[in-house]
């Protein structure tokens, strides 16, 4: 990276990777960039079915409230180290909304946590983070950085 | 026959057609009606058996086809101009039963008219509709329990596949007639759909009032910022809720609540969000509408509200108390190492944020409910079904609410209404082929003819298969095995197994995190807050809750019922 200007964009649900995440795109940021922190309301896990059901809007006006803590943090860690970060927060599937973001504000960068998955899971969801890495970079033409 | 008797039959005939008794002595035929039952080996009635008469080897024409009756199994068959020589073979037939020939040689005089009684023995028969159906229910429970689709795709498939082979195939060669189009529809059972329902309603109108959120704040406001009296004063809550509401409505509306509470604490909300859904899965055995699996038993088994709350609440308080003692130990380090400095602050956040929105509408819920509880309580005296109860209370409160109707309606699961009604039909097309009455002679055979094995059995078999697979059709296959062995076990009927039962579907759904839908929703929204709640983490706290609460049932239940 060189040292222009650039903008960075930290997607998190405060989770351990994320949080590290977090601080990766903080110490990015410092050397001159624009730090953008994302929190996606994402009730996806609910099936198409439950979503209607019991309603996005109740569980999204919680999650939100969720969100609104997990950025409040990494936005104050981030003015711990000198850096003021904008935060955001976007509805939908994650995977889309961290791309329209990130198209949005024309990033440079975008950092994400990955959790360990374990033996197990990483044979099954073998190549998922590379796929999205792929995916976003054709999309967006941002560059992705994974932190697990 | 003579020509004398020859020349008299068209006067018998006109005689016959003005009396449904004949009796022609003279001329040495008579009229006979042929009556009695159609049963299993199990001396239980079988309907729609089909019945021809053979007069000496010719088939006997009917006007109407002969039919043994629905519910009782009791037919009749009217034979003009039998003699005394005349030989009379019944030859009674029914899809996945044994073809019986009988023949009828004994004869009373009643009165004026002839009977024969004779009561027809069908034995079922394993064939292809037999391994069709059995196939199906194996199909149907591995897409369901693996995900493969969803679920409601999953029982639809296997309906309409049995009912697609039943008419076309079935057509043709009855070895492969599973169910009927109107055993189908009948094997549906329309107060379960509809109690669903109305509750649906219910509870899609109230959680617009924010008086669950509301909760959640005013137990943290109670507990002054202890974290632990919060978890127990949560706990308390949720599963009173989910005594009276469903248990995945009320998790999806507390969970975030907790979570953002834990989250401003500083805290992993999973110290207050295992005690919170555990409590509801225990709380929601409690009642008849507090779980899919009670409502399906109360309304198979005729068993009323008053009787669930009678016989399962003392084990859910007791269950409750033995939750609260496990999460004192498992989490007691995390809930004492929570330092809360601005208890104030939380509080004014969250009552900023989860208020009362429409005081009104809060009113209008609670009186309905009320209501509608109140009809539940007495709805054994006014023969009610607890559905009509739950309909009732849903359009009233849906005109008070002056609620887009659309809109409200589109808040009915309607998927899980469906997925219910097709496997009743699954459900309902194993009972006709005879494959549960083989599972309910198995489970007898296991249990040897002891009540108390037959306790045993039932709750620990529930509730490990609970844990594993989804514990609606678990429970709709187990409803007519454990009827069956309610009728022919001594001692059951205190209605015993049927709580061993409802125990088990439903405390089994602690036992992991694919147990119940609200544990999966929890683990859901709490992942989202970058805290996931891992099967094995589910399983090393859940499990070991399970265990116990069954075990209070256990005991409870042999202590109370044998």
């Amino acid at each position: 990276m060189s040292g222009e200007n650039k903008k960075i964009v930290c997607a998190t649900i405060g989770s351990d990777s994320c949080k590290r995440a977090e601080d990766k795109a903080i110490a990015l940021a410092q050397k001159n960039g624009k730090l953008i922190f994302l929190y996606v309301v994402d009730s996806s896990f609910l099936g198409s079915a439950s979503r209607e059901i019991h309603g996005t809007q109740t569980l999204s006006k919680g999650l939100h409230n969720i969100g609104e803590i997990i950025l409040d943090n990494a936005r104050k860690k981030a003015e711990e180290a000198g850096i003021l970060a904008e935060t955001r927060i976007a509805e939908g599937m994650a995977r889309e909304e961290i791309e329209k973001v990130v198209v949005e504000v024309g990033a440079d960068l975008l950092v994400i946590g990955s959790e360990k998955r374990g033996w197990i899971n990483e044979h099954l969801t073998k190549g998922a983070v590379s796929d999205f890495i792929e995916g976003m970079r054709e999309k967006t033409g941002a560059e992705v950085v994974v932190v697990e | 026959m003579t020509t004398k008797k020859r020349g008299i039959i068209p006067l018998l005939l006109v005689f016959t057609l003005l009396s449904t008794y004949a009796i022609a002595e003279d001329s040495g035929t008579h009229n006979i009606t042929v009556t009695g039952g159609v049963k299993d080996v199990k001396n239980q009635p079988v309907g729609e058996a089909e019945i021809k008469a053979y007069i000496n080897g010719e088939e006997y024409e009917t006007k109407e086809c002969i039919i043994s009756a629905k519910e009782t199994g009791l037919y009749s068959i009217e034979i003009t101009d039998v003699t005394e020589d005349t030989k009379i073979l019944l030859k009674v037939s029914k899809p996945c039963y044994k073809t019986e020939e009988i023949k009828v040689t004994e004869y009373v005089l009643e009165g004026d008219e002839y009977y024969a009684f004779r009561d027809i023995i069908l034995t079922r028969k394993v064939g292809m509709a037999f391994y069709i159906s059995a196939l199906v229910l194996i199909i149907i429970y591995i897409l369901i329990s693996f995900e493969i689709v969803h679920r409601t795709n999953a029982a639809l498939l296997g309906a309409a596949s049995l009912l697609f082979i039943t008419y076309t195939m079935g057509t043709f060669d009855g070895d492969y007639f599973i169910i009927s189009f109107e055993d189908a529809i009948k094997a549906i059972d329309f107060n379960v759909i509809f109690l669903l329902m109305g509750m649906m309603i219910i509870v899609a109108i109230m959680k617009r009032t924010g008086v669950f959120q509301w909760m959640a704040y005013k137990s943290y406001q109670i507990a002054k910022g202890n974290v632990w009296h919060l978890c127990v004063i949560l706990m308390v809550v949720t599963a009173i809720t989910s005594a009276l509401l469903d248990n995945v409505t009320t998790m999806i509306l507390l969970t975030p609540v907790v979570v953002e509470i834990a989250l401003v604490l500083g805290m992993s909300p999973l110290p207050l969000l295992m005690p919170l859904v555990l409590a509801s899965n225990i709380g929601g055995t409690a009642t008849l509408i507090g779980d899919p699996p009670n409502i399906m038993i109360g309304s198979y088994a005729q068993l009323t509200f008053n009787e669930f709350v009678v016989n399962l609440t003392p084990v859910v308080v007791l269950s409750m108390a033995a939750l609260i003692i496990m999460m004192r130990f498992q989490y007691k380090k995390e809930h004492t190492a929570v330092r809360v400095d601005d208890v104030d602050g939380l509080l004014e956040r969250l009552r900023s944020e989860y208020r009362i929105t429409d005081n009104t509408l809060l009113g209008y819920s609670l009186a309905v409910l009320g209501f509608v509880i109140l009809l539940f309580v007495v709805h054994g005296i006014l023969h009610m079904e607890p559905s009509i109860a739950a309909l009732t209370g849903a359009s009233v409160l849906l005109l008070l609410s002056r609620s887009d109707i659309v809109e409200m309606l589109e808040e009915v699961e309607w998927p899980t209404l469906i997925f219910f009604m097709m496997l009743f039909i699954i459900v309902g097309a194993t009972v006709e082929t005879g494959l549960i009455g083989m599972l309910a002679d198995l489970v007898s055979e296991l249990s040897g003819g002891s009540l108390v094995w037959a306790i045993i059995l039932i709750l620990w078999v529930s509730a490990i298969a609970s844990a594993i697979v989804d514990n609606i059709p678990f429970t709709a296959t187990m409803l007519p095995i454990v009827a069956y062995m309610t009728q022919t076990l001594p001692g059951a009927e205190s209605m015993v197994l049927w709580w061993a039962l409802a125990l088990g579907a439903c405390f089994g759904g602690n036992g992991t995190l694919i147990g119940a839908s609200a544990n999966v929703v929890t683990a859901g929204i709490s992942e989202r807050a970058g805290h996931p709640i891992r099967f094995v983490d589910f399983l090393k706290v859940g499990a070991p809750v399970m265990f116990v609460s069954v075990f209070i049932a256990t005991i409870y239940l042999l202590l109370m019922y044998t």
